[in-house]
């Protein structure tokens, strides 16, 4: 009589372990390849040349001759929509790869509501054309409701582009206020590749910093 | 009688032959990707020291700028500040050799203050260094690191006349990247033209 070979894996036990090992490669490469997204995004925060340059505006804001924006941003802190944007300026989009032009009207409009003083607007004025920033977001230091705000993305931060929310999303709360009492959020123009062959696509790069004003 | 009952275990010749075959093409596949994957991380590595380097530089640089209140000119390394012209240097690879070395002194606000960057590169030895001598004469070395030949390329200083403020730039350059790569980029207001700047 014929003995039966008991050896080898049945059908249905050959297909349940290719899924469960397909089901498992493909967990890893759909949780892998987005951290390697968020890797490349987090390049362009808080590198040290805009944080060299968001000191300069800090040091801009605080002065005393800029008191035009500090008008009624105590309820910053308590109430909705706990943000307020002080300077807004667009680039132009056709430009020479390697220097990125700033629109002078609108680094004017946003200057003239920061300062009265007319020395003042002309230093605002050269400062953010050349550190090329194209907004700012005054908050409280500690960016907790703000958080809150982004998370449950509600319409009173409809101001606030997703990058740059993505970027608050990234802070942490900053619950200490002994030192400043607001914070600025700083989104730049930065050229993609700008010292290499590869030089043209611009990118936007963040920084924020404590403000005492 | 006793009858031997015969091993059925093991492998046959044939098969542990197919075995090895099977194994060594899986493994020279793989060898090609690990090889990939190993020079990638290679170069990347190195980015990350060139990135590394740069950004400690310029933190250096920024914090003496910042301590002083402020540059107010950038003259040659021999002058005085008291008395020296603001200088411009607008040079590219074209002008530079393979063995240079470029002073510039950084005039401070602060009354008798300055510093000093020297950039330094030498083919022969395959040197390529920047110095950096703060404002009270503490001198650091500055080396880029060794792997691809990085050298400076490039060093541009000048007061930008619309808006007066003033423009460090170092260039780096490896002929594996193309003609250039990266670059140290310091911008900082002119003190003597904003008093209350820094």
């Amino acid at each position: 009589m014929l003995k039966l070979n008991k050896k080898g894996f049945a059908l249905i036990e050959t297909l349940v372990v290719t899924v469960f090992v397909a089901t498992i490669f493909s967990m890893m490469y759909t949780n892998f390849f987005p951290m390697m997204g968020e890797y490349e995004r987090r390049e362009t925060y808080d590198d040290i040349d805009t944080i060299y340059k968001t000191y300069l505006i800090k040091r801009m804001l605080e002065d005393s001759n800029f008191s035009e924006f500090k008008k009624n941003i105590s309820n910053l802190k308590t109430s909705s929509p706990y943000y307020k944007e002080i300077f807004s300026a667009q680039y132009d989009p056709v430009y020479n790869k390697g220097e990125i032009n700033m629109k002078s009207q609108d680094i004017i409009n946003s200057c003239n509501k920061l300062t009265t003083i007319s020395e003042s607007r002309t230093y605002c004025q050269n400062l953010f054309t050349e550190i090329k920033a194209t907004k700012i977001y005054l908050a409280s230091y500690n960016i907790t409701n703000l958080k809150k705000e982004i998370k449950k993305g509600s319409t009173v931060i409809s101001g606030i582009d997703n990058e740059t929310r993505e970027y608050i999303n990234t802070l942490p709360y900053y619950i200490n206020e002994d030192i400043c009492n607001y914070r600025i959020i700083v989104k730049y123009a930065k050229e993609l590749n700008k010292e290499s062959d590869l030089a043209g696509t611009v990118i936007n790069s963040f920084t924020t910093i404590g403000v005492k004003l | 009688m006793i009858v031997k009952k015969l091993n059925n275990k093991g492998l046959t010749a044939i098969e542990v032959l197919v075995s090895f075959a099977l194994i060594s093409v899986i493994i020279i596949s793989m060898f090609n990707v690990i090889n990939n994957y190993k020079d990638k991380e290679d170069l990347e590595s190195y980015k990350t020291d060139v990135t590394t380097y740069k950004n400690t530089l310029t933190k250096t640089i920024y914090d003496d700028i910042i301590a002083n209140d402020g540059v107010t000119k950038t003259c040659n390394a021999s002058d005085d500040c008291s008395t020296c012209v603001s200088q411009t240097i607008d040079s590219s690879a074209s002008d530079l050799t393979a063995n240079f070395e470029y002073k510039l002194k950084l005039c401070y606000k602060r009354v008798n203050k300055s510093a000093t960057i020297v950039v330094h590169n030498n083919d022969d030895k395959s040197e390529y260094y920047v110095d950096f001598i703060d404002s009270t004469n503490n001198k650091e070395r500055f080396k880029l690191p060794s792997l691809y030949n990085v050298k400076f390329n490039e060093i541009a200083t000048y007061q930008e006349p619309k808006t007066s403020f003033i423009r460090i730039h170092i260039g780096l350059w490896t002929a594996d990247f193309g003609t250039k790569y990266d670059a140290l980029n310091i911008i900082t207001p002119n003190t003597a033209v904003y008093p209350k700047a820094l």
